[in-house]
């Protein structure tokens, strides 16, 4: 009686979890999952209909840009800021200035800030007539003006760096936290072994690092999938469709078009990829550490 | 090994079961407890939804006021809602168990098209012969408020609204600047050209654009195809005739020039990033000759410029010939299908959109659907005046035309994009309507 009761210990210490998981995550995600085979307007009856709401989101071109943009901004809102949260942190950790502390308070404000907030001030920074335009102004000719999130060619980029600007603080703050972990002896075994900044930094601090990489990445690239407000506040998925991500295809369909399940299709999809994404990051993340 | 984690899955998927079971009953408990209105001895409230808001919303309270002061006993309980949450909202109030007796809707599929193919609005041809709504409005403003009873074909079939308030596209211009240009106000749409031209040319911004929402774009294109597309070509558009598509030549005609104007440096740079509000904000403040935009502008420009703003349709290409243009009937008055006080609701309707109403509402700037003598209705200022005069035209003379964006409810996703990529000369016009018309098509085929 006792053996089995101690066998079951520890899954009552996971009932508190499951039973918010269960109604909020588990129960709409299989509610999600039902209606995507389900042509629905949200008022009439709701037909079966298969696959049909997949297969239309993967013949839409306008479905596969969603996503494509969603891959690019991978790029802006995860790569970018880790590459250059790296040599941030670790100078910052290095050396100590009068004010650092301030300064890396500083540097992560941007992810403190409502996304909302974000898009507003990007959006009158990054207008034609806004400041970033009057400084191009100042230093070269006219033409050389931008309306960046009006630009066919420019506003997904725009929108990747506004991303990259409010996840940067995220990342330095992780990876000085990861820093801190790092045993002081193995920077003096590297010292005495005689390696440079650069060997020390392959050696000790990357390896060391991993685990923040890992936390990281998965952090942003999951924000880059699921981008929705700051694309809402800034272009709407504009000009044309340059910037519509699938959160705006999934809004749309929902609450606008009255398509229910197309959109949930669409999220389906979206979950899928975010799921992939974040089991391949941290699969090569366990491999390394092992 | 196998067979543990086999077994433990397993469990895993019975307790999974088990509550969504629970889940599914609580929510089957929930509906089975249904808030009866009758129980509240509230058989003399009229629930009344609105999305209206600003002086429009006074004017609409202030006439209900006089529905229940007129009928003791009776009260008129209003719920309102902001216009962006307000359609997804009715939806679920007319669904449940205690739906609003009188709703406002919206034109097309956007919204009155999902609610009849679900049987929540009541047709109101009975009301309609007794109160005389089949005869009171023009007919171009009756189309736009027929629907099958199946929901399936818009513009034809019974009366499911009645309207009360209208709006139409135009040009909208700086009074001070074309009388510094040396410009008079365009008769034709070879004058309108000339004048952006000048306008240009004397460096200053010819049309004001604020295309972020991307639907304004579409609402520059009326201004051109109101002139180079035929009636029947748009009524075929807005109202589901197969045999006419998006990809007419005068369609295709009225996309280049707007191309072409955008080419020419007409329409203000910055436009794809600027919203509406601000590119209005700019106009107020002095930048831009001519903004085109809907007649709802014309209290806030009238309060912030007073006579240095004025008004006029898009005009049209031979002089002296009679002005198009693109406007609708507002949004209708409608009775829901499971209110028990039909008749009430009915003459609530009525007395919402009679004579009385639509002159109140011009008095507040405003236009109704109703032909009504300037003799009787006093505008609050010049430019209400000229949008008056404007709309009793198109209304006398039958050419007022249905916003074609009436043809399908996934406009944001493919029509205004699209057109925005056509005019910022990123699509080219016979490509982009195309896809617009693919777009059309599939959605006639959904229905």
């Amino acid at each position: 009686m006792r053996g089995r009761g101690r066998a079951a210990l520890p899954y009552l210490y996971l009932v508190p979890a499951f039973l918010f998981f269960v109604p909020f995550v588990l129960v709409p995600f299989a509610h999600t999952v039902g209606l995507s085979f389900y042509d629905w307007d949200g008022l009439t009856r709701a037909s079966f209909v298969g696959i049909e709401n997949y297969r239309e989101a993967f013949g839409s071109r306008l479905v596969r840009s969603a996503f494509g943009h969603a891959l690019v901004l991978i790029l802006y809102f995860g790569v970018l800021p880790v590459l250059l949260a790296l040599p941030l942190a670790v100078s910052s950790a290095r050396t100590s200035v009068p004010g650092g502390n301030a300064l890396r308070a500083l540097i992560f404000m941007p992810q403190a800030i409502s996304t909302v907030v974000v898009g507003v001030c990007w959006g009158w920074i990054l207008a034609l007539d806004g400041p970033l335009n009057a400084a191009i102004r100042a230093l070269g000719p006219d033409w050389a003006a931008v309306d960046w999130l009006g630009s066919f060619t420019w506003a997904l980029p725009s929108l990747g760096i506004v991303g990259a600007w409010t996840l940067l603080g995220l990342c330095v703050a992780l990876f000085f936290a990861g820093l801190q972990q790092i045993p002081a002896s193995l920077y003096d075994a590297a010292a005495v072994d005689g390696a440079n900044r650069w060997r020390e930094f392959r050696a000790v601090t990357l390896p060391g690092l991993e685990g923040p990489i890992a936390v990281a990445l998965t952090v942003t690239v999951i924000s880059a999938l699921r981008a929705f407000d700051l694309v809402f506040v800034t272009t709407r998925g504009g000009p044309g469709t340059e910037t519509v991500v699938p959160g705006i295809l999934i809004y749309r369909r929902a609450f606008e078009d009255g398509r229910l399940g197309s959109a949930a299709a669409i999220a389906v999809i979206l979950s899928i990829v975010v799921f992939a994404v974040t089991l391949l990051i941290n699969r090569i993340a366990d491999r390394r550490a092992a | 090994m196998a067979l543990t984690a086999g077994s433990r899955l397993c469990s895993a998927l019975r307790g999974l079961t088990a509550v969504l079971l629970v889940a599914g009953l609580s929510v089957g408990c929930g509906s089975n407890g249904p808030d009866d209105p009758a129980a509240e001895g509230g058989r003399d409230a009229l629930e009344v939804w609105t999305p209206e808001s600003g002086t429009r919303l006074q004017l609409v309270q202030k006439r209900a006021d006089q529905f229940a002061a007129a009928h003791p006993g009776v009260k008129v309980n209003f719920t309102i809602r902001d216009f962006g949450s307000y359609p997804a909202q009715l939806k679920l109030a007319l669904a449940s168990d205690s739906p609003p007796d009188v709703v406002i809707g919206n034109l097309g599929w956007s919204l009155d098209g999902p609610l009849i193919k679900a049987g929540l609005l009541r047709p109101l041809d009975p009301w309609a012969a007794r109160y005389g709504w089949d005869t009171r409005f023009p007919e171009v403003a009756q189309r736009q408020m027929r629907f099958t009873t199946d929901g399936r074909q818009f513009g034809r079939g019974a009366i499911f609204g009645v309207p009360y308030a209208a709006d139409v596209i135009g040009w909208f211009y700086n009074v001070d600047k074309l009388e510094t240009l040396g410009i008079g106000v365009p008769a034709t749409l070879a004058e309108l050209e000339t004048a952006l031209e000048t306008a240009r040319r004397a460096g200053e911004v010819p049309i004001m654009l604020g295309n972020k929402a991307q639907w304004p774009g579409l609402h520059l294109f009326y201004l051109v195809s109101d002139d180079l597309a035929s009636d029947r070509e748009v009524n075929g558009i807005v109202f589901g005739d197969r045999s006419i598509k998006w990809t007419e030549p005068s369609f295709v005609a009225s996309a280049r020039k707007l191309a072409q104007w955008n080419a020419k440096g007409y329409i203000a740079a910055g436009s794809n990033s600027m919203s509406p509000a601000d590119a209005l904000a700019r106009f107020v403040r002095g930048t831009g000759v001519f903004l085109p935009a809907g007649s709802w502008n014309a209290a806030e420009l009238a309060a912030a410029m007073n006579d240095s703003v004025a008004f006029f349709l898009t005009p049209p290409v031979r002089k002296g010939e009679s002005s198009h243009a693109t406007g609708s009937v507002g949004y209708g008055w409608h009775l829901s299908a499971a209110s028990r006080q039909a008749d009430l609701g009915a003459e609530f309707i009525d007395f919402m959109t009679q004579e009385a109403f639509a002159i109140q509402l011009t008095a507040g700037g405003d236009i109704s659907p109703l032909p009504i003598d300037d003799a009787v209705a006093r505008a609050p200022s010049r430019l209400a005046g000229e949008i008056f005069a404007a709309w009793q035209g198109l209304l006398a003379n039958g050419t007022l035309r249905p916003y074609l964006d009436f043809s399908a409810p996934n406009g944001a996703e493919v029509l205004y994009p699209t057109m925005q990529a056509i005019i910022a000369g990123h699509e080219t016009p016979e490509r982009g309507l195309a896809l617009i018309e693919e777009s059309r098509e599939k959605f006639l085929d959904s229905l």
